[in-house]
């Protein structure tokens, strides 16, 4: 009884993640993200120079933030048309502090490694970030109960296992890059996108928009 | 210790239900949502659904509001505070009642009995 109430729950959570579009939103941000880090010398005027992390940074909080008002608005024309509308219900105040607290967490965790890594380019720093980008995945993979989240997690383990066995034959200059987590970033990113593109496909082939046929 | 019997717990006709009991476990998790999602999730019929949402509004679980977007008709449903605390009180009983029963199942005398909202 309690599985299957747990169950119903879960079912309205995966709702969100049925269509795909927040794997192609959160891969895209990621590329994004890990695009600016890399690319930012080429993107930026001379002035700009050195801040490609701080740009980085504050495009991926921005997104984060952006992140809810952009999807239902997305959702509002591909998704609501044809499986329905739902509104989830605002947390409690108990959930809202235990969010605050996981999200100060979270940040103190990521400057901390942010602070640490650039000195620290290790097998062992990378653990530690790829170990922070495991924890967060498999907690929401925990939480939504989709299989393909479980996938991303593993990914993320994956990838540190190859970057360590392959720490050696990578040049010097990429240490402080696999230490700090980014072309894991980046390569969860693309599979996100590619993952997010195939669900939506699925879903648009098997659920035409709704006739609005008369409902009662 | 006492050995008196737990006896059957008095469960909601109108949750108990499998169909019912899907539509307002669907409903328990979220603010509101139209009939098309209650269709998705429930796997019911158009008239099944219609049916058994129409019982739950009489019994004053549910609320139901009719409007439009754009030109299409749109249901949206939500659970009544008194439905959210009925199927609280519902979700207790059952989780009583299978407590009591362990792990060797529900013995005839302990089944439930529907008892009027």
């Amino acid at each position: 009884m309690s599985d299957w109430l747990q169950q119903a729950r879960r079912r309205a959570l995966q709702y969100w993640a049925e269509d795909g579009l927040p794997d192609l939103y959160t891969g895209a941000l990621l590329l994004l993200f890990v695009g600016l880090q890399a690319g930012g010398e080429r993107l930026f005027p001379a002035a700009w120079r050195g801040a490609e992390q701080g740009v980085a940074l504050v495009v991926l909080v921005l997104g984060t933030l952006l992140a809810r008002p952009v999807l239902r608005a997305l959702k509002q024309r591909i998704t609501y048309p044809r499986t329905g509308y739902v509104a989830y219900r605002t947390p409690s105040l108990a959930e809202q502090r235990q969010g605050l607290f996981f999200t100060v967490g979270l940040a103190v965790v990521l400057l901390a490694l942010a602070v640490l890594t650039p000195d620290w380019p290790t097998p062992a720093a990378l653990w530690l970030t790829h170990g922070v980008f495991f924890a967060i995945t498999a907690a929401l993979a925990a939480r939504l109960g989709l299989p393909r989240y479980w996938g991303y997690a593993t990914l993320l383990l994956l990838a540190a296992g190859f970057y360590t066995l392959t720490w050696e034959t990578w040049p010097t200059a990429w240490h402080d890059a696999l230490a700090a987590g980014l072309p894991t970033l980046a390569l969860l990113g693309l599979v996100m996108l590619l993952s997010g593109a195939w669900t939506l496909a699925r879903y648009l082939q098997r659920h035409p928009v709704w006739s609005g046929e008369a409902e009662s | 210790m006492s050995t008196a019997p737990l006896g059957p717990p008095p469960v909601d006709p109108l949750i108990h239900a499998p169909a019912r009991l899907s539509i307002m476990a669907t409903l328990a998790a979220v603010e509101e949502a139209d009939f098309r999602y209650l269709l998705h999730t429930t796997g019911l019929t158009k008239g099944n659904l219609s049916a058994h949402l129409s019982k739950l509004e009489a019994g004053g679980y549910v609320a139901i509001t009719k409007t439009f977007r754009g030109k299409v008709p749109l249901t949206l449903c939500r659970l009544t505070p008194q439905g959210r605390a009925a199927f609280e009180r519902y979700r207790q009983q059952m989780m009583a009642y299978l407590q009591a029963a362990g792990p060797e199942g529900p013995s005839p005398d302990t089944t439930p009995k529907e008892v009027a909202p």
